[in-house]
């Protein structure tokens, strides 16, 4: 009987490690694509305390579903999901405050040629809030279509419907 | 999307959020208490009081909810120590500036960090040769800006194609390129802008397990994750003085127009003869170091590409020469110039 207690416990015991591992593994995970989550909330966001606000709150929600997400390959896709859903909450939260930081955060020009970078932002920027979100999700982030449509909570033809909106309009914008 | 200006404006779509996110790794580095929340009163009741919910929720997972860059990863792990982990390497996140006392600099590079050594040029190379699965090794070297090769246009995915790959130097302007390849599951690299460069440590591994069949893969490099970036700066623009002995400019000439009159199928003639650092006449070649001195001569006639092979090719009108300025062996030739 003590026996049989002790190697329940000797596997209890094993299972609770491991759990912390995958879940300390999983936060690193997440941790490492902040960066990407912070740009993405800078297209959503008007000021970059709002997009820092989304992102946390991103993050925060991430750790606590984290046992939702059943393929680690898809932990990227999951993560925009969340982050969209969150910025479209956030955006009806404060629209009844009134702005005391109205600084829009000035993305300096690494990469690409400065002018074509620069104006590629803009445009982007000037995109309806779907068209954009699409957009940049697929486009930006690189989701694909039917992860887009997911993340967005639409169907597979309304994200291309937008893509096409999208890219027709920037080409409009950026010749 | 077969619009060729569309599939331009798609790549270009792609390298802005690049940007983009290299710029907002550099903003989440740069602001150590990623935990702030806004100074400003004007988060209502209600919404601190969800606030406050969310900081007690987030309590009950350990307190440390606010995961930034070098705050929630411990980059002295004894995985990384150790250099092997059955783990993904995203357990480590990227640091720039790094504390004094856990990175040694060596001509701008890390020689250690956390006493794992960084390799670099031909030794990096032997290593990953010499690499088993399961290892991850330290790679350094200077971003290269632009990509020393014809790339075709690309999908969004193609992460193993080289033209995708993070090229590196062993030094700002110097030495054989290699080539860190992203893998299925690619981390965000900084890209260095035109005429800028930037010291950077990767952990990389090798036998990656989503490599594609009819690769090279036990020798591909494979990045796990940015250990350190030191940030860009402009490529040097000096390369020191010319060697005290070499060719004069007269022998390079007449030594290069016997190369030039061999490959032209008419008169050739004498357009430019400049003695410099090879880096300066080919920015993206890597026959010899970008430091060695070499003589670039440029003559007009009528050359065929090397690798035409019927007499149909188009005659192009320059040919370079590039002469060793020490001894004067030829280095390369390019046509057209």
């Amino acid at each position: 009987m003590a026996g049989t207690l002790r190697l329940s416990l000797g596997i209890w015991r094993h299972v609770a490690e491991s759990q912390a591992h995958q879940v300390t593994v999983l936060k690193a995970m997440i941790s490492s694509l902040r960066p990407e989550l912070l740009a993405f909330a800078r297209y959503l966001m008007a000021s970059d305390d709002d997009a820092n606000d989304v992102v946390q709150q991103t993050m925060e929600i991430a750790l606590r579903r984290h046992s939702e997400l059943r393929d680690r390959a898809k932990l990227k896709s999951w993560l925009f999901a969340i982050e969209t859903r969150e910025a479209t909450r956030w955006r009806r939260r404060i629209r009844s405050f009134v702005r005391l930081d109205t600084v829009v955060r000035d993305i300096s020009a690494t990469g690409p040629p400065l002018d074509r970078s620069v104006a590629i932002r803009i445009a982007v920027e000037a995109l309806p809030r779907r068209t954009r979100q699409a957009i940049v999700l697929h486009y930006m982030v690189g989701l694909t279509v039917s992860d887009t449509a997911r993340a967005l909570r639409v169907s597979e033809n309304t994200v291309k419907t937008q893509l096409r909106i999208g890219l027709h309009k920037l080409r409009e914008d950026l010749t | 999307m077969s619009h060729p200006y569309e599939r331009e404006l798609v790549e270009d779509l792609a390298a802005r959020f690049q940007v983009d996110v290299e710029r907002a790794r550099i903003d989440l580095d740069q602001s150590p208490a990623i935990e702030h929340r806004r100074k400003e009163p004007r988060i209502s009741k209600p919404i601190s009081g969800l606030a406050l919910l969310a900081i007690l929720l987030a309590g009950a997972f350990g307190g440390k909810l606010l995961l930034g860059p070098g705050s929630s990863v411990d980059p002295t792990s004894p995985a990384i120590a150790s250099g092997m982990t059955s783990e993904p390497r995203s357990t480590i996140a990227a640091r720039t500036n790094a504390p004094a006392e856990s990175v040694r600099l060596a001509d701008g590079l890390p020689t250690k960090i956390d006493n794992v050594t960084v390799l670099r040029g031909e030794v990096a190379l032997a290593a990953i040769r010499r690499s088993a699965q399961g290892d991850h090794l330290l790679i350094g070297g200077w971003l290269v800006g632009a990509t020393p090769m014809s790339c075709p246009i690309l999908r969004a995915d193609e992460w193993w194609n080289p033209c995708r790959a993070v090229a590196l130097r062993e030094s700002p302007f110097n030495g054989p390129i290699m080539f860190m390849y992203r893998g299925d599951n690619p981390v965000p690299t900084p890209m260095a802008p035109a005429g800028q460069t930037g010291a950077i440590v990767f952990s990389v591994h090798t036998h990656d397990a989503s490599c594609p069949t009819g690769n090279p893969c036990e020798a591909l490099p494979v990045i796990d994750t940015v250990l350190w970036f030191g940030g860009f700066v402009p490529v040097p623009s000096s390369s020191g003085e010319a060697p005290v002995q070499g060719l004069t400019q007269e022998e390079a000439v007449e030594k290069a127009r016997t190369y030039a009159t061999a490959k032209s199928s008419g008169a050739v003639e004498l357009l430019s003869a400049t003695a410099a650092a090879y880096g300066w006449i080919r920015a993206s070649g890597n026959e010899v170091s970008a430091d060695h001195w070499v003589w670039a001569i440029v003559f007009s006639g009528r050359f065929s590409s090397p690798d035409c092979v019927n007499s149909a090719c188009t005659a192009h009108p320059t040919i370079m020469i590039i002469l060793d300025y020490a001894d004067g062996r030829l280095i390369v030739e390019e046509i057209p110039a």
